[in-house]
């Protein structure tokens, strides 16, 4: 036949029928396997996912396929927001996607999906997760006093939003840092609007090129390269790369 | 979520690496704190023992929850903490450990730089590591390491060293393929001989006169900040070089041939004209060149560049495509005689972007007859961005200037921008 696609014909647990190129289904090693070691004219059948979860998980492969064949013009700032966007969804949804990532060995979804609860997870008290999450807490009432003793030292919050925790190596290290051509420097603030004011001040003074690599979409619109590494309440730690404009 | 399986929930809660959210983590439910143990990578933020210090040791806390993990992969503490703490974390954790990084806070601290064994030392317990990132580093003495096999990756940042103690550090490395080395002080002399460093960034602090020896034979990208003479002879996989000195004068640059190389940065106050030349012809391949060099001259005086020669720059740079002209160099392209050379057929083939930095307007009508000839002679060129910096307006001459430049702009639309 020599057909430029191929297509697979998959049927979910609802007994709903898609039919995919196979570029597009073969991002799931499960399925890719079936293709290859079973009958290719047959349907395969993915017998743990419903309709619905297929066509969301068919619509992100399709993406990621186009976009890294360069079917589709869209630069990896833009697909990353199309991903971020992609898992607001409610959590039955989004744990629906996991196992049914899980279970067609869909890795890249599988860590974006993950990653996204992770991102759920931070910053909570354990109170706070057990409620969104509807956990079950199994602890005795022994065990969990001796577990909160133990852990005490994480909810033993500094000062409150408003405190500034401008570290001295910020201050000199950070003027020192910024005449030389590249340097990171790390700047830890208690809350964003005290961070990224010293920032630009310090951006004013010495006219710093600072670059942005977005991550979180509600920092403001100071360009920074960012490696986020912890968005606590109120407490946020940044590393900034600096090019010095002579 | 409780209905998920073990091995899902270990994967979620493997993708955390903030000590404070492990934490809060483990008091949610046994479960939860039984999946930690396949935690990845543990993090403890600056400030995680600040607001009760003393109350309880934070060494115990790191090592309790080190105690926890099975598999743990990378480690990163940027608060305080003792050699004792450390060589007790790593005795636990050695085994898997492939990412330390840690703020070793001992350039202020000469206190703690005379604990014995120091800091630096312990260390070398891990074995097994791929990288290793320090900040805030006193290194006076050469740190007793034996030799991190599999150290694929070396970073230090704002630190005080030595040059011996350099030296022995890095001679415990030698299977390097990245180093970089940010806002240190204190070297003087640099020999780094790493056999298969690719990637090596360089930005020494201080009065800008270190010099430079590198053989490493797979090096690929170079960016050196500090260093007034520098030698690099093995240069056949060599792509990205940034040479800038702020502080001090580039006076000798040896290098081999550079034939691969794509992209070539020349920053700083004052470089000697022989060093500068010499990059320009060995260069001759690149593809990107970026110029910033304010000035030249052998000794103190500093020197405006001496006239370029249009046709030959370009000819002896037939692959450029990209050409940021900053400092002394659009003035050195703009002298009386530069343009003598330019016939009908010459021909510019393959810039296509150009970024020129305009300061004065001394010498505007060649100048602008510059600007032209790049535009006429660059068949290809897609985009020219002028940049005019805070001329001193207090001459007309400079509001002819901005007018010509306007003009330009007018007549090339598409390519020509002013910012």
């Amino acid at each position: 036949m020599g057909s430029t696609s191929t297509k697979i014909k998959l049927r979910t647990s609802d007994q709903k029928v898609f039919e995919v190129e196979k570029a597009v289904a073969v991002q799931s090693q499960t399925i890719k396997y079936i293709y290859e070691n079973g009958c290719p004219d047959s349907v395969i059948h993915v017998h743990s996912v419903s309709g619905d979860i297929l066509s969301k998980i068919l619509d992100y492969c399709k993406k990621h396929v186009n976009s890294a064949a360069g079917k589709e013009d869209i630069s990896p700032e833009e697909l990353y927001e199309w991903d971020a966007n992609f898992v607001k969804v409610d959590q039955n949804t989004l744990f629906d996607l996991i196992l049914a990532a899980n279970c067609l060995k869909i890795e890249s979804l599988l860590d974006l999906t993950c990653q996204t609860v992770a991102n759920m997870i931070k910053g909570k008290r354990p109170e706070e997760i057990r409620t969104t999450f509807n956990i079950k807490n199994d602890y005795t009432i022994e065990a969990e006093e001796a577990v909160r003793r133990e852990n005490k030292w994480a909810f033993d919050m500094l000062g409150g939003v408003g405190t500034m925790v401008i570290e001295e190596l910020a201050d000199d290290t950070m003027s020192k840092c910024v005449t030389n051509t590249k340097s990171r420097v790390c700047v830890i603030a208690a809350n964003q609007i005290v961070m990224m004011r010293s920032i630009s001040k310090l951006a004013n003074k010495k006219s710093i090129d600072v670059y942005k690599q977005p991550q979180n979409p509600t920092t403001p619109r100071i360009k920074e390269s960012v490696k986020q590494r912890n968005v606590g309440t109120g407490f946020i730690e940044l590393f900034f790369h600096f090019k010095c404009k002579m | 979520m409780d209905s998920l399986p073990d091995a899902i929930i270990q994967y979620i809660l493997s993708h955390l690496s903030n000590a404070r959210d492990v934490a809060a983590c483990n008091c949610v439910s046994k479960r939860w704190r039984e999946s930690l143990t396949y935690l990845r990578s543990l993090y403890f933020p600056r400030n995680s023992f600040d607001s009760r210090p003393g109350s309880y040791s934070s060494d115990t806390v790191v090592w309790k929850m080190l105690s926890a993990t099975a598999c743990l992969e990378e480690l990163v503490v940027y608060s305080p903490f003792t050699s004792a703490g450390l060589a007790s974390w790593l005795s636990l954790v050695h085994s898997s450990l492939k990412d330390l990084e840690l703020r070793m806070d001992n350039v202020m601290d000469y206190q703690a730089y005379l604990d014995s064994p120091s800091k630096l030392d312990c260390i070398a317990a891990a074995k097994k590591l791929k990288s290793l990132t320090l900040w805030g580093v006193l290194m006076a003495n050469p740190p007793k390491w034996d030799v991190f096999e599999n150290l694929l990756c070396l970073e230090i940042v704002g630190a005080r060293l030595e040059d011996p103690a350099l030296s022995a550090a890095l001679g415990a490395c030698p299977n390097l393929t990245n180093l970089v080395l940010l806002g240190c002080e204190g070297v003087r002399s640099v020999l780094i001989e790493l056999p298969y460093l690719e990637h090596c960034k360089l930005d020494f602090y201080g009065s800008g006169n270190c010099s430079l020896s590198l053989t490493c034979p797979q090096i690929e990208l170079l960016e050196v900040q500090g260093c007034s003479w520098i030698r690099v002879r093995e240069t056949s996989c060599l792509r990205n070089l940034s040479i800038a000195n702020n502080a001090g004068r580039v006076y000798m640059v040896d290098f081999g041939k550079l034939s691969a190389l794509e992209s070539l940065s020349m920053r700083g106050v004052q470089w000697c004209w022989d060093a500068i030349s010499k990059m320009l012809e060995w260069s001759n391949e690149v593809k990107h060149l970026y110029m910033k060099v304010e000035f030249t001259g052998d000794l103190e005086a500093l020197l405006p560049f001496p006239e370029v020669d249009f046709v030959e720059f370009f000819n002896s740079h037939p692959k450029l495509q990209k050409f940021d002209i900053h400092g002394a160099m659009f003035a050195a392209l703009c002298q009386k005689n530069s343009l003598k050379n330019v016939e009908p057929g010459f021909v510019i083939p393959c810039l296509e972007e150009v970024v020129v930095q305009v300061r004065s307007p001394l010498n505007a009508e060649q100048k602008m007859n510059t600007l032209e000839s790049l535009l006429k002679y660059g068949k290809n060129l897609k985009k020219m961005v002028i940049r005019i910096l805070q001329m001193k307006s207090s001459h007309s001459s400079t509001d002819e200037f901005f007018d010509e430049i306007c003009r330009l702009r007018f007549m090339n639309r598409k390519i020509v921008r002013i910012e």
